[in-house]
């Protein structure tokens, strides 16, 4: 597939940890941290890389397998609290550049109304706000795209409902 | 407007930490931490296996010293139980539906709903292949039992047996016969039990979860949660 796989591997997550790290911050519930979420994501992009066919868009991949290790991570700990991967080579620092008290405080919101939505509706609405078109949230949640249509509809206005008030 | 505001607030969200990665050790990390889980994997399979293979070469002692026909035929259906549990269990597991992460989240929760169906259909029906195989077995050892010195059993083992004073403990007479089947009878009640409990406490429960995401995915108009 890849002339050098491991150079390959690293430049995708250099490419894509910010979008993976703002999916496992949605995701992660205490007593799990968005860290620990992370290097799950990453161990099993690692681990399934060999069988990525090249067919999909690389990001679509990386969005499908964060999902999925996501939703399937929750569905074990909120029951089993199962052990989670920990590499010791992902750093989690702090930038120079915070930012300041009102965007994390707008992100506050944003988070809370997603999280007020069901799992099925925060997955569509995490895609949608990575800016995906329909045809790609399609492909990585195995809806059609009509489907996904009607349902961002009515997310869109649950969501919208929800943050103006805050947002004012 | 506001619909771009969010996206710009969502996309600033993963601002607040400086993700690194010590590239050539985390190419390490990974390959330790894959060929830790492939090794646990392949020791609990090595241990199944093995305790099988254990019970079969007991067994076969059993049914080559033990002089009484009917527990040797219990031997012989035990050694036979062992071969089908190692079968039954490396069935189960080729029934498993890959964990195949590259699937649209649709199909990967229809492929965890399967395992898990599996996974419950297993521990349910326990009494049919866990235990009333090995169960008739046993009761047909101990019914089977005689006295080894009525036999002619072999005089090292009975002299084994009396050094030891172990001759009162086999089940030779109908008081240690019962006592035995009771015993084995209440085991069997306690591994349905645990069975059945797993699969109501934890299984059940993911499955309801799977579930209730698929049809959230699906469906419209659901109550949220």
């Amino acid at each position: 597939m890849q002339s050098n796989p491991e150079i390959d591997f690293e430049e995708i997550l250099e490419k894509n940890k910010h979008k993976i790290y703002r999916i496992c911050k949605v995701y992660a519930v205490y007593p799990i941290e968005p860290q620990d979420l992370f290097q799950e994501v990453v161990f099993q992009i690692w681990k399934s890389y060999s069988t990525f066919k090249g067919t999909a868009h690389i990001s679509t991949w990386i969005y499908k397998i964060s999902l999925n290790v996501c939703l399937r991570s929750k569905i074990k700990f909120d029951k089993k609290n199962s052990k989670m991967v920990r590499l010791e080579s992902i750093q989690f620092l702090t930038p120079k550049h915070i930012p300041d008290e009102s965007e994390q405080e707008k992100y506050q919101f944003l988070r809370d109304c997603i999280s007020s939505l069901n799992e099925g509706d925060k997955s569509i609405v995490i895609l949608y706000l990575e800016d995906l078109s329909y045809k790609e949230i399609a492909s990585i949640t195995g809806l059609s795209e009509n489907h996904i249509a009607v349902k961002m509809k009515r997310i869109r206005k649950k969501l919208f409902d929800c943050i103006t008030p805050k947002l004012n | 407007m506001l619909e771009q505001e969010l996206k710009e607030i969502w996309k600033h969200s993963s601002e607040t930490k400086k993700i690194k990665f010590e590239t050539p050790q985390l190419l390490i990390d990974l390959n330790d931490k894959m060929k830790h889980i492939e090794n646990s994997i392949k020791r609990r399979d090595i241990t199944e296996i093995a305790a099988s293979l254990f019970g079969m070469l007991i067994f076969g002692y059993f049914a080559y010293e033990i002089p009484f026909t009917l527990t040797k035929i219990a031997c012989v259906l035990n050694i036979l139980w062992f071969a089908y549990l190692i079968f039954k269990l490396k069935n189960n597991k080729r029934q498993k539906q890959l964990n195949d992460l590259n699937l649209p989240i649709h199909e990967q929760l229809d492929n965890q709903n399967k395992n898990m169906q599996t996974e419950a259909k297993l521990l349910n029906t326990v009494l049919y292949w866990y235990v009333l195989p090995p169960l008739f077995v046993n009761i047909l050892f101990i019914f089977g039992f005689g006295d080894p010195i009525a036999y002619d059993w072999s005089p090292l083992i009975i002299e084994t047996l009396s050094d030891k004073n172990l001759l009162h403990w086999l089940p030779i007479s109908l008081k240690m016969k019962i006592i035995y089947i009771s015993g084995a009878l209440i085991f069997n009640v306690f591994v349905i039990w645990i069975n059945k409990r797993t699969v109501i406490k934890r299984i059940n429960p993911i499955i309801r979860d799977i579930e209730r995401i698929q049809d959230q995915l699906k469906n419209e108009n659901r109550v949220n949660n």
